[in-house]
């Protein structure tokens, strides 16, 4: 389905928040990640713009650290955990919890 | 035979007198003449000789003083009025008597015209005064206005600009569509020349016409300046609107006033293009232009004397053609039309790059900036794009024919599968991104969480692999998976289409 919106992400590292903006990276596995996320997003035609916060008021950013204790005590709004498909090519480096 | 007495009276009197008698009778006497011709015994009629020092115009009295009082100059000109109906003097009327001689200055006895400067800053009206006042320039002709009042072009200037980079380029003018660098000494394809008085119906469409672009300089007395308004406008000639892109600079000539090299230049810095109005919802970068004099002789400098000026002044003062520079901004939304040829220019270029077929490194830097061209249209195919200028800067030599590399394939493969699928109708101009609580973050030490709305997610490192300095995979390529993996958790969620549900739905 055709969305043609833009979503807003928000992270706490300055070059990834340029490179999303910008299209391309110079590091090689960062391009190739960033090619593809461009390809499903235009497989529904939406586009990404990200923000950069700082570090203290990025709420994954204890997620990030693995303390997810602090987490839900500090953002119990947050309160419902998923756990999405993880692609194939991820599935040697990554373990979902 | 009789006589009358003789008299003692010298006058003449001059009563009726009496006829001769004929001494005898009149002998009849005729002559034949074959050519006699009767002489006009009518005297012609009288013609009312001119004064040779006059001359009488064919021009109209009635409609030029409806004019002189339009512009409210008809006491000035009121003369001028009186010897059109009159006729004008020529010569001298009169031998003088004596000899009068005058001063240079003192010949004119007409009050200097009243100049207006209008700056769009209320703050630089002193620096201006003071920068005219050494040049002698006489100050009570002038007066400083500051224009920036509610409703007026310049307000709407700010409204419409999109464009917020570089306003000048630091080199020669690009042409990615022909891959070359214009020439100084040449004109572009663009080239304008100042008109007034464009006839806006009678131009074709699909092109940006001359009324819909005006230049406003600092200055109210331009050359072709609406001193009515205070404003200098002129309109300039047609652009094409085919040929015009984010990337192309054209150049529109103007002439405007010129108050020697650091006065003029820093007067029309100041000067701006805007749109009249709104053209295939494509309107022109609102910019300032810096001058670029003209030294190509094709237009030889008018000069002009200035009449608020010293005599030594003339030399300052004149009216020189001026090459301004602007480009026209993206557009909000690229047509279907146009979206459409993109896309099959895009892909019968890409058709050309076979595993097969071996290129050059000019051929392969040319299809580079095409797509790079075609990215600015569609965006998502600017990671494709990198392999590709890889590829063709590893050329050691110019003439040699290269094999694409796989990588190079692919990505070419990916970007003609991207644009092949994107809409034809393409907004250019970035919507408000739509905020879904999307957060995401990555550390070296444990792994990848990410937040979205009220939902969480978490991934951890699998033993044995590390991310950081010095490795195959950095910070920089965790944080981007961080982004892959709350993409794939936002589809999860549906999250964007309840945005676009809830965007719709307000």
């Amino acid at each position: 389905m055709a969305l043609h919106h833009e979503f807003l992400v928000r992270s706490n590292n300055a070059g990834v928040v340029a490179v999303l903006n910008k299209g391309h990276a110079r590091n090689v596995n960062t391009n190739t990640a960033l090619q593809r996320i461009y390809a499903l997003l235009a497989e529904r035609d939406m586009y990404l713009h990200a923000q950069y916060v700082p570090s203290c008021k990025n709420i994954a950013d204890a997620l990030s650290r693995g303390d997810i204790k602090a987490f839900l005590t500090g953002f119990p709004s947050v309160s419902t955990q998923v756990v999405p498909p993880l692609p194939s090519y991820l599935s040697d480096k990554l373990l979902s919890l | 035979m009789h006589l009358l007495p003789q008299t003692d009276v010298t006058s003449v009197s001059t009563g009726p007198t009496t006829q001769p008698a004929c001494s005898g009778p009149i002998a009849a006497m005729s002559t034949l003449a074959a050519s006699a011709v009767t002489p006009p015994m009518e005297q012609p009629a009288a013609r009312i000789e001119t004064d040779p020092r006059r001359i009488i115009t064919p021009l109209i009295p009635s409609r030029i003083e409806e004019l002189l009082v339009r512009l409210g100059i008809l006491d000035e000109w009121k003369h001028i009025l009186i010897s059109i109906r009159n006729g004008f003097d020529v010569g001298i009327l009169s031998i003088p008597s004596s000899t009068n001689l005058f001063r240079q200055p003192q010949i004119s006895t007409r009050s200097p015209p009243h100049n207006r400067c209008i700056h769009r800053l209320r703050a630089i009206c002193g620096p201006l005064f003071q920068r005219f006042y050494p040049l002698r320039t006489r100050g009570f002709n002038w007066t400083f206005l500051y224009s920036a009042t509610g409703g007026n072009p310049q307000t709407k200037l700010h409204q419409i600009s999109y464009h917020t980079g570089s306003l000048v380029p630091k080199g020669q003018p690009y042409d990615p569509i022909n891959q070359r660098r214009d020439k100084p000494r040449l004109f572009p394809h663009q080239l304008g020349l100042v008109q007034r008085n464009s006839n806006t119906d009678s131009l074709a469409p699909r092109r940006l016409l001359g009324s819909h672009l005006q230049h406003r300089s600092s200055i109210s007395d331009c050359a072709t300046g609406n001193l009515t308004t205070g404003l200098s406008l002129h309109t300039l000639e047609r652009i094409n609107l085919c040929r015009s892109s984010p990337h192309v600079w054209p150049v529109i000539k103007c002439w405007c006033l010129r108050f020697g090299r650091r006065h003029g230049s820093s007067h029309l810095s100041e000067s701006r293009f805007w749109p009249n109005k709104e053209m295939g919802q494509r309107f022109l970068c609102c910019l300032f232009t810096r001058p670029i004099m003209d030294r190509t002789g094709l237009c030889l400098p008018d000069s002009a004397h200035w009449c608020a000026m010293e005599p030594t002044e003339n030399t300052s003062a004149c009216i020189l053609p001026t090459l301004h520079r602007f480009r026209l901004g993206p557009s909000r939304e690229v047509s279907s039309t146009t979206g459409r040829q993109t896309q099959q220019i895009t892909h019968n270029l890409i058709a050309l790059a076979k595993p097969e077929s071996r290129h050059t490194q000019k051929e392969a830097q040319s299809l580079h900036g095409r797509l790079v061209h075609a990215s600015c249209i569609f965006r998502l195919i600017k990671p494709f794009l990198r392999s590709l200028i890889f590829f063709a800067e590893s050329f050691h030599s110019s003439h040699a024919r290269c094999f694409l590399p796989r990588n190079v394939l692919a990505d070419l493969h990916q970007t003609d599968n991207i644009i092949r699928i994107s809409p034809s109708r393409v907004p250019l101009r970035k919507p408000d991104p739509v905020n879904i609580n999307w957060w995401g973050d990555a550390s070296t030490s444990f792994g990848i969480g990410v937040v979205i709305d009220s939902y969480w997610a978490v991934w951890h490192w699998c033993p044995g692999f590390t991310v950081g300095p010095g490795r195959e995979f950095d910070i920089g390529w965790a944080e981007a998976i961080a982004v892959k993996l709350g993409l794939i958790t936002a589809l999860h969620l549906r999250r964007f289409l309840l945005a676009e549900y809830r965007a719709a739905s307000s």
